[in-house]
């Protein structure tokens, strides 16, 4: 039986375009912050999982060589833009299985190295040497889900208009201004139908938690009821794409394992790397029947004060996508939730918070991995 | 000029501007996949031969491409393609955008991409009626 985990101590940077530092000095002050959060002495940290998906070889060691913090178990974990959660998944397993009584998880990324445009994939990939990229991948799903299911971009740009209302409350998001609908359907386009402002910003940024066993608990302690980590199915078939069966399969394990349904979840942090894709996982994680995604969005349950606000921080739409620390950065998010602390974004009263972070163009899959974690306060 | 070939394990040329894919069909199970693969994913047979598939096929879904690809100028249009042998194809489509429609048949053709000694040629996919 696997022991209660908690996230005691949160800490990250705002995800900004360019930070004049190295990505290790900025994760070394989501570090420190998440340390002073737990007001925790850093010595008793036991063991640490670093993920990013560019970091390069030894990050995690490059981040904590100058805090002294070395000298402990120390992996690096890349998973695409699954990176960071994965490896809270990683370390939340050595927890539960009473490996340890406290681990320290980071996050963190820095994609101003790209300059513009798409980010990269992988050559070796046959579909990605014919001209695929990510944004085209999910503009191909929200075509074919308009034609099956009606609706037009108009109603995929509300996904953009409400999480930039969000962002507008929060500090640590890279766009903050308001939209308009019109604004979003103007902006260039990427791929047909999406356009820039459905399409997330490439961003810096480093997230990070301390993770600890009952031992270490202190009263602003957020226990992490359930994590679950899954990688994509092949299917070169005929299948439908209008379901993510990652997501469908990877929250089927994480419900379970947490013991609720999608009716319990009171706020939710999702991976909206295009504004079709929130809509998507309403219907994956449950939210609400296939083909009613974007019925959902227009009511208004998914804002802040609806009956299950999804992606109050902004989401990755507002905050800007660092890989690595995106996952970080929902539990960071959802944790403040929880315990009161979100100030203007505060969803009042929740107690049950779900994260959810796919990662990775890959063919022949819906995505490289997927990851869920729900959080209860 | 030097023309290079992309992906050439998994099509074949039969004129100027039509092609057909391969595809692996394993000998022990009968699982189909493409590109063709060495191993079969579900008994991990080994599969040497590769099959012609069907040139006609019906289109899953498309998006216009507006960023520039390192090997592509934008705009470029990408498709999927379900054919008769129960696999799905991505490929970029040479056709009108306004004229795509989902469900519309599309033919298997060759497309050369770029210039000169940077050319190369690919399978790619075009509107059936036009053949």
């Amino acid at each position: 039986m696997a022991r209660p985990v908690y996230v005691t101590g949160i800490g990250m940077t705002p995800f900004r375009k360019k930070y004049d530092l190295t990505q290790a000095e900025l994760a070394q002050q989501a570090v420190v912050t998440a340390l002073r959060d737990a007001g925790f002495d850093s010595r008793k940290v036991e063991a640490v999982y670093s993920g990013s998906a560019w970091g390069g070889p030894l990050l995690g060691q490059r981040i904590l060589r100058d805090l002294g913090m070395t000298g402990v178990p120390l992996v690096n974990i890349e998973n695409a833009c699954s990176s960071g959660s994965s490896a809270l998944n990683q370390a939340w397993s050595a927890v539960a299985q009473g490996m340890y009584d406290a681990v320290l998880v980071i996050g963190s990324e820095k994609l101003s190295r790209f300059g513009s445009g798409a980010l990269p994939l992988e050559d070796d990939d046959h579909e990605v040497r014919l001209g695929q990229i990510m944004p085209a991948v999910y503009a191909m799903r929200a075509q074919r889900y308009l034609h099956e299911f009606g609706g037009t971009p108009a109603d995929l740009a509300l996904v953009s208009v409400k999480n930039r209302k969000h962002a507008h409350l929060n500090e640590y998001a890279q766009f903050r201004d308001l939209l308009s609908v019109e604004e979003v359907l103007a902006s260039r386009p990427v791929a047909d139908p999406l356009t820039l402002l459905m399409s997330c910003p490439k961003a810096d940024g480093a997230a990070a938690l301390v993770i600890t066993s009952e031992r270490y608990r202190n009263d602003r302690s957020i226990e992490i009821r359930a994590s679950s980590l899954t990688s994509g199915v092949f299917e070169d078939g005929i299948v439908d794409t209008t379901i993510d069966e990652i997501t469908v399969r990877c929250a089927q394990e994480t419900y379970e394992a947490a013991g609720i349904g999608p009716e319990d979840v009171d706020v939710a942090e999702v991976h909206d790397a295009f504004a079709s894709a929130e809509v998507f996982y309403y219907e994956a994680l449950g939210f609400c029947k296939q083909g009613e995604g974007l019925e959902l969005l227009r009511s208004g349950a998914t804002a802040i004060g609806g009956r299950i606000p999804v992606n109050p921080s902004g989401g990755l739409l507002s905050k800007g996508h660092p890989l690595g620390a995106t996952g970080i950065a929902q539990i960071v998010e959802i944790a403040e939730h929880l315990r009161g602390e979100a100030g203007a974004r505060q969803v009042k009263g929740a107690k049950v918070g779900l994260t959810h972070c796919t990662g990775g163009g890959i063919a022949g899959m819906d995505h490289g991995a997927c990851t869920m974690h729900v959080l209860v306060r | 000029m030097l023309v290079k070939k992309l992906n050439e394990d998994s099509w074949k040329r039969l004129s100027d501007d039509q092609a057909v894919l391969l595809m692996s069909e394993c000998k022990h199970c009968g699982k189909r996949n493409f590109p063709p693969l060495r191993f079969c994913p579900n008994c991990h047979t080994e599969n040497p031969e590769k099959k012609e598939m069907s040139r006609l096929g019906t289109l899953y879904s498309f998006s216009r491409i507006h960023i520039p690809h390192k090997l592509y100028k934008a705009p470029y249009i990408v498709g999927y393609v379900d054919f008769p042998e129960g696999l799905r194809v991505f490929g970029q489509i040479r056709s009108d955008f306004e004229e795509l429609r989902i469900g519309m048949k599309v033919a298997t053709s060759v497309c050369r991409f770029g210039e000169g000694e940077e050319a190369v040629v690919a399978y790619c996919f075009v509107p059936a009626e036009k053949e």
